[in-house]
């Protein structure tokens, strides 16, 4: 028997114990998977249900509706506008996460004493809450007391409207996230930067690799099992995200800055579409698994 | 061995070595090296917190200085003004006790339920452990939006909605999921021969658990409750959906509540701001190695 294995010998001279042993480990399971199944098995399989009917968040009346609430999302020019601002989104923020969390990285692993404040004091935006975030932005951000225009106005820019405007919202929403972000790239590439063996550098320093040959050729190929990782659940983060977006804009203005992930709140709570919100919501859950699917296939056949 | 203990163990190590600096040639190099160093990272860092200091020295102006423009740095006036206001007529208190209680009943339950499980799957080879392990994982992938749906729904069957319970059953499905994942790395960083030892010495299947493993996971423990308490925390789909009569609020929904309105009221909203942040960051610097263990973790290991 398979699970015995682990027990020992000794175990199988004390036959009355065996079958408790047997299932012990089924009973420790137990209280998290009762837990698991009724508060997020059962309740997502509902979610995929309703999306094939006409549940409203008003009314008890029900009816099947089949792929009705699919089609409509494609005739709908707010979803295609939100699963557009969603891949920008989330390649926009994932992105500039790494481009500015590797530099930092590579100037907190300098062999410099005191290197271990900076780590600690620049890791304090990702102890905040989002909404606190978010408040301090809005603020920033206001076009009367605001101190960013206070700012630009120094420089002689004109005012600008960092969440009203059409053509910015997304990107100024994008900013508090990245922030409140950043701090935890920074310290995933760090703990993998440290990782590397030190002697590979005095090596490629003695063949003569200058610096900028060392980080491409030596530093960024060993940094790949870990960027696979991060890349793989910031984009899920991102791809999901709800609180700031919410907080800052509510998607607006317009639907500037309207995600698959706010829409289908919008969707249910304030128009009580819940089949409609649903079926985003599988959207959104149905483009992750086939992203994570390929995204694991092509970057482990590179490596 | 864990992420931050090689980060801490790399730290001591260079500390060792500072004043051998192999590529740079001479004394003034490095010196100049070091200064150059020291200037970018003290202007990054200003940079960075820039948003929470000015925050945190606004919250202690006068309401008129917080609308003035052109706005002022420091505050001319230091004043708790904000903060009298936000205590005296918001029921901000409550709404920290609401989130306290909802963080400490949701980080229990998810560190008892989800470390028996997290035991099991690392100490024990069963039939379903590797499918039950891979559906962990595959929980990270549910978009909270699809969530929050059908269990505001189940929420109000069972007539919960506007009660401290319906957040915390919101709450296990990320904690829960969240503490499983790292206490099973914890779990399978323990040596084995630990159980079989005990068990020959006559130890039950319980007694091993509660005697030997227990005292050795309390590390493990203290991380994934820092972190449980710290996310709950800060918290914010369900709870402004789940909750909608004042005092049941949390912090998260509390501040969202004051957003809400019509004309911003800064000075409330950054004395509640300021408040709001004090108990993760304290958390954060009194258990920075634990929190961040967790956090780390789970990525690495993910």
């Amino acid at each position: 028997m398979a699970h015995t294995a682990l027990a020992g010998p000794q175990s199988k001279r004390q036959s009355p114990l065996l079958s408790f042993s047997t299932l012990f480990p089924y009973l420790l399971l137990l209280p998290a998977t009762l837990l698991i199944v009724s508060l997020i098995v059962y309740p997502l399989a509902t979610g995929l249900f309703i999306s094939v009917t006409d549940r409203s968040l008003v009314s008890m009346r029900m009816n099947i509706v089949g792929l009705r609430n699919y089609i409509r999302l494609w005739q709908d020019p707010v979803f295609l506008e939100a699963l557009k601002n969603s891949v920008i989104w989330t390649i926009y923020t994932v992105g500039a996460q790494l481009l500015i969390g590797l530099p930092l990285a590579l100037l907190l692993n300098a062999r410099i004493r005191g290197r271990g404040a900076f780590r600690t004091l620049l890791l304090m935006p990702w102890t905040m809450p989002t909404i606190v975030v978010g408040i301090i932005f809005t603020w920033l951000y206001h076009p009367v007391v605001g101190y960013l225009n206070y700012v630009g106005h120094l420089l002689g820019l004109p005012k600008i409207m960092f969440l009203a405007d059409v053509n910015l919202a997304l990107w100024s929403t994008g900013v508090p996230v990245i922030w409140r972000g950043l701090p935890f790239v920074m310290l995933l590439l760090l703990a993998a930067l440290q990782g590397i063996d030190r002697e590979l550098y005095d090596a490629a320093a003695v063949d003569g690799a200058t610096p900028w040959q060392q980080f491409w050729s030596l530093t960024l190929p060993l940094l790949v099992p870990t960027l696979r990782v991060l890349i793989l659940m910031e984009v899920i983060w991102m791809f999901n995200l709800f609180d700031m977006v919410w907080i800052l804009t509510k998607g607006g203005p317009g639907n500037a800055t309207q995600l698959l992930a706010t829409y289908a709140y919008y969707k249910a709570f304030f128009e009580f579409d819940l089949g409609y919100a649903s079926a985003i919501g599988a959207v959104i859950f149905v483009l992750m698994i086939v992203f994570s699917l390929l995204f694991v296939r092509v970057s482990t056949r590179q490596v | 061995m864990s992420t931050m203990a090689r980060i801490r163990q790399i730290d001591r190590r260079d500390a060792d070595d500072w004043p051998i600096d192999r590529s740079a040639r001479t004394s003034i190099q490095r010196r100049l090296r070091s200064v150059a160093w020291y200037a970018v990272m003290i202007v990054l860092l200003l940079l960075m917190l820039m948003p929470l200091l000015i925050a945190l020295s606004s919250s202690f102006k006068p309401s008129s200085e917080i609308l003035r423009y052109p706005p002022t740095l420091a505050p001319k006036r230091a004043t708790l003004d904000q903060f009298v206001r936000l205590l005296s007529a918001r029921q901000f208190p409550i709404y920290v006790l609401n989130t306290i209680v909802v963080g400490l009943v949701t980080t229990f339950l998810s560190l008892l339920a989800g470390s028996l499980a997290a035991y099991s799957l690392a100490q024990f080879k069963f039939r379903g452990n590797a499918i039950f392990t891979q559906s962990i994982v595959l929980l990270y992938m549910f978009p909270p939006v699809l969530l929050v749906i059908p269990l505001y729904l189940t929420i109000v069957s069972f007539r919960l909605q506007d009660t401290l319970y319906s957040l915390i059953l919101a709450y296990s499905t990320f904690a829960l999921p969240f503490t499983i994942w790292i206490m099973r790395t914890f779990f399978e960083g323990l040596p084995s021969e630990l159980r079989d030892a005990a068990r020959i010495d006559g130890c039950t299947e319980m007694g091993v658990l509660s005697k030997v493993i227990l005292p050795l996971s309390l590390p493990g423990l203290a991380a994934v409750g820092a972190w449980s308490f710290m996310s709950v925390w800060g918290e914010y789909i369900f709870a402004i959906t789940f909750i909608n009569t004042d005092r049941f609020r949390t912090v998260a929904s509390g501040l969202n509540g004051l957003v809400g309105q019509v004309s911003l009221d800064f000075g409330v909203l950054l004395a509640g701001s300021v408040l709001a942040i004090v108990p993760p960051i304290l958390l954060f610097f009194v258990a920075q190695e634990y929190v961040l263990e967790g956090l780390t973790a789970g990525a690495v290991k993910g």
